[in-house]
């Protein structure tokens, strides 16, 4: 059962999914009895083995797939959505792929204008924006992802691997951004990612999911305050957050096989 | 490209230095994030500036080059085959066998340089190519609108594209009698048989186009909750635009063939170049002929170039061949 924008306002989470499975035509399972609650401002991170439904959970959250079982509710009206490619139109310049979701949703030029601005300089590519995307590196290109879902102001944003494709050093450089644009402006997120570290350091609730069947086997409280710094990276209580993660998802992946 | 511009001291920055900024804006060329950052400056200064337009020199070179070798061996060949056709004509030939093959310039003198027969063949090519361009416009017209139709429903798809194929196989000499026995025998059949012929390359390749956009780019549409229509206009249709425009390249060149034999058979109204070629053959003027068979080559050749060039210009306004702009 799928309830979208179902009435806000009674205080429970933006996003929640219950109970929520998969099981594909073909009688794969890919996820059984997950539960999902994305709460206003707070990070949820999933990490788990490859195969393990984490995107398959995410376009479920988002309605791009349905769930076989289990429920989904969320008062979200806009969804943002960011893949693990860029996904841009190329033949449109930085600027006009940012505007590409206020265009399809009707908003008015000037306002689309004034907004892609914005977030073309909170990426950090304002000096980039007439640019065509072939012209542009892989980390760029991910920023003008991100900042053609930013622009559109959504309720709840969902992130499937973003950094994926990237580079370590690219990576880190755009969590430590995608931090600090989190901080700004408070919004419920769920982000899929194969990186502990990256989960961690971005992240509010940690869930460790197994191997396939995905199911959520630790739920992680991150005790870390926000806004985070890029510093944190390297404590030791960062670091010992991350091997105690990376323990259980190596258990979770040894229990499925 | 000046060997000493002037470095802004944040080298230390382990930000994204804004000379990176600087110089990519200059120089329109992309840098990768991190690749150049960490080596010394000295190093960057000394060898990537000078280096580059070293190398930049070096390509241009190479280019000029290839452009004289690109367009060298085929001229050769070209003086060759004159050579050759000459050799044929004048020796090989008897006098009176010599219509079989005339010798290139009484062609040319006989077929262009005579005012009246320039006329007539500049008036039969401009009907040609009026005819073939009539047709490659009704044939992208109704091609791309199939297409369309096609690519919003399996069950269109599954209930016409077979017949396009149909269309594709069967003969259009083979029709061109019946379009003859319907349609009249006149400027309407014409433009039919290049509509026929022209058709499917567009159908197909527009098709193929429609459907190989980015699956990750519908999901973005999808979740904006876009509309058929805005699908198509703003993300199907631009993106199958390269793969339409190789298929009209293709139906061009088709066209200006279908246009010629339509001329064969459909005799009527004003001629074109294969009604010529049909007369002249009929009255052994094979100087004529050969002028009216060698402006039909340039006019498929002049298509094709054309078309050539509006794909490269498509594919720049698509922003898929690496230009920013």
């Amino acid at each position: 059962m799928t309830e979208r924008n179902a009435p806000a306002g009674d205080g429970g989470p933006r996003l929640a999914l219950t109970g929520v499975g998969k099981v594909y035509d073909d009688g794969t399972e890919a996820l059984a009895g997950v539960d999902l609650a994305v709460e206003d401002g707070g990070l949820v991170g999933i990490v788990g083995p490859s195969g393990c439904g984490k995107s398959t959970l995410l376009r479920i959250a988002a309605g791009l797939d349905s769930p076989t079982s289990g429920t989904v509710r969320s008062t979200a009206e806009r969804i943002g959505y960011v893949f693990q490619d860029a996904a841009l139109l190329p033949w449109r310049s930085v600027r006009g792929n940012v505007e590409l979701l206020m265009e399809l949703r009707g908003v008015p030029r000037a306002e689309r204008r004034e907004r892609a601005g914005q977030a073309i300089e909170l990426v950090g590519l304002s000096a980039f924006a007439r640019h065509r995307p072939a012209a542009l590196s892989g980390g760029m290109r991910m920023r003008v992802s991100l900042a053609r879902t930013l622009a559109d102001d959504p309720d709840a944003l969902l992130l499937d691997e973003p950094f994926g494709a990237l580079d370590e050093i690219t990576r880190a450089g755009l969590g430590d951004e995608l931090a600090t644009l989190l901080a700004a402006r408070p919004r419920p997120a769920v982000l899929v990612t194969h990186s502990v570290a990256e989960a961690v350091f971005l992240s509010s609730t940690v869930l460790v999911m197994s191997a396939r069947p995905g199911r959520v086997v630790a739920r992680v409280e991150v005790p870390f305050p926000h806004p985070r710094e890029r510093s944190l990276r390297t404590t030791p209580e960062f670091a010992e957050l991350v091997a105690d993660l990376t323990g259980r998802l190596y258990r979770g992946m040894a229990e499925a096989a | 490209m000046p060997h000493h511009q002037p470095e802004l001291p944040d080298q230390n920055d382990p930000g994204v230095p804004p000379h990176h900024v600087a110089e990519q804006k200059r120089s329109g060329v992309p840098l990768r994030e991190t690749a150049d950052r960490d080596r010394p400056r000295v190093e960057r200064g000394e060898m990537v500036g000078p280096g580059r337009s070293r190398a930049l020199r070096r390509a241009g070179g190479a280019r000029g080059r290839l452009r004289v070798g690109s367009w060298l061996p085929p001229l050769v060949v070209l003086l060759l085959a004159v050579g050759g056709w000459y050799g044929v004509s004048d020796w090989v030939l008897s006098p009176e066998r010599r219509f079989l093959l005339p010798p290139p310039d009484a062609v040319v003198r006989v077929g262009f340089l005579d005012r009246d027969n320039r006329a007539e063949l500049f008036a039969a090519l401009g009907r040609t190519a009026e005819v073939a361009g009539l047709g490659l416009l009704i044939a992208t017209a109704v091609g791309v609108g199939l297409a369309v139709l096609m690519s919003q429903a399996r069950w269109v798809e599954r209930s016409l594209y077979p017949y396009a194929v149909v269309l594709q196989t069967v003969p259009v000499l083979a029709l061109v009698p019946l379009l003859g026995f319907w349609f009249g025998f006149g400027m309407a059949s014409r433009v039919l048989v290049c509509v026929l012929v022209a058709v499917f390359p567009v159908i197909a390749n527009t098709l193929f186009g429609l459907r190989s956009t980015d699956g990750t780019l519908e999901d973005v549409f999808r979740l904006a909750r876009a509309g058929r229509l805005r699908r198509l206009l703003k993300l199907r249709l631009p993106a199958a635009l390269p793969a339409m425009v190789t298929g009209l390249r293709i139906s061009a060149g088709l066209s200006v063939v279908g246009a010629v034999v339509g001329d064969y058979f459909y005799q009527q109204g004003s001629p074109g170049l294969g009604i010529l070629i049909n007369i002249y053959r009929a009255r052994l003027e094979s100087e004529r002929m050969f002028a009216a068979v060698l402006l039909a080559s340039l006019l498929g050749l002049a298509v094709f170039w054309a078309f050539g060039l509006l794909a490269r210009w498509t594919a720049r306004l698509h922003g898929t061949d690496g230009n920013d702009r």
